[in-house]
């Protein structure tokens, strides 16, 4: 019995990955083609990256053209930090016995790589104003980094929770928003500020939400694993 | 053909093969250890599309950060059974 349901399991993943392969020649076939409306989009971009004081038009969509998406994916990010708290009960808090691996590779390679990281991920977030690279990106590294460090036993981010850790995860959002607001106030439209700060702007919004993500990023590991070893949480 | 074209033919058919070998693979440590390893050819197959900020993004949070939590989890899964056993002795 159970062999027949692993044959079909294999047969439905064969026709599904035989699918996925046609259509994947097929998006190639209409990529290949010019009249393809993005690439008039990306016309659009081209033509009015003047304006937004960067000059990587990845950058310009996401904080300038598309301002207002990023600003919700920074409510995800904040969203998915509060519901890794709810799962954990509210029981989470700093333990000095929990001690981990104290692995002395574990340790040499952290202490190498993570002021590396730390180089690359501030270096990417400057090079995303003007070539590829960006706050996610350089959040996404310094997260690495940072669950490097806790891997290693070399700190435990929940030490600082909850207080700095509720502060720089929610920075990106709170930072965004209030940039967003205050220049509303002063009679932009919500989301816009004058051409003359675009560039500081974005600078300094992106830190923020480089900030942010690698907060988030790092807590959600933290709390996973408080949630699984024993001495973690309180029982 | 050109190199660049056995390139690119190599690198998508090394992903679908590193994903099919992730999914049916018996052990979940070595599922997890193709599912980093289709990580890093798909942040190289992204560089081959010139979206080097998604090929970045791919390989820290993908391979890099995703990994480390599955191998986390199998870690958790394998140490289940005896968590059950020690609590009955209570």
């Amino acid at each position: 019995m159970k062999n027949i349901v692993h044959k079909k399991k294999v047969i439905l993943a064969l026709m599904l990955s035989l699918l996925a392969f046609f259509m994947l020649i097929e998006l190639i076939q209409i990529l290949q083609k010019e009249s393809f409306p993005p690439a008039q989009l990306a016309l659009l971009v081209e033509e009015n990256i003047h304006k937004t004081g960067v000059t990587n038009p990845v950058t310009a969509v996401l904080l300038s053209f598309r301002a207002y998406d990023t600003l919700l994916e920074m409510g995800v990010l904040v969203l998915a930090f509060f519901g890794a708290i709810g799962l954990s009960g509210g029981g989470l808090e700093y333990n000095q016995l929990t001690k981990t691996s104290q692995h002395p590779i574990l340790i040499k390679l952290a202490s190498t790589l993570v002021p590396v990281m730390i180089l690359t991920g501030g270096y990417l977030l400057w090079a995303g104003t003007h070539q590829p690279g960006g706050a996610f990106q350089a959040g996404a590294v310094l997260a690495v980094g940072g669950v490097l460090l806790s891997k290693a036993g070399l700190t435990d981010p929940l030490k600082w929770y909850p207080k700095l850790t509720l502060l720089f995860c929610t920075l990106g959002l709170t930072g965004f928003l209030l940039v967003g607001i205050s220049f509303h106030l002063i009679g932009f439209h919500f989301l816009h500020h004058p051409q003359a700060l675009s560039y500081v702007l974005i600078f300094f919004i992106e830190t923020l939400i480089a900030l942010s993500t690698a907060s988030v990023l790092i807590m959600l590991y933290a709390i996973g694993r408080a949630l699984l070893s024993p001495l973690g949480t309180r029982q | 053909m050109s190199i660049i074209s056995i390139i690119d033919i190599t690198l998508s058919l090394s992903l679908i093969w590193i994903a099919w070998r992730a999914i049916m693979a018996r052990d979940l440590f070595k599922s997890v250890v193709f599912f980093i390893t289709l990580g890093l050819i798909l942040s190289l197959s992204w560089i081959r599309l010139n979206a080097i900020d998604i090929a970045l993004a791919e390989a820290a949070i993908g391979a890099g950060l995703t990994g480390v939590l599955l191998l986390d989890a199998v870690d958790h899964l394998s140490k289940r059974p005896k968590a059950k056993l020690q609590k009955v002795k209570k």
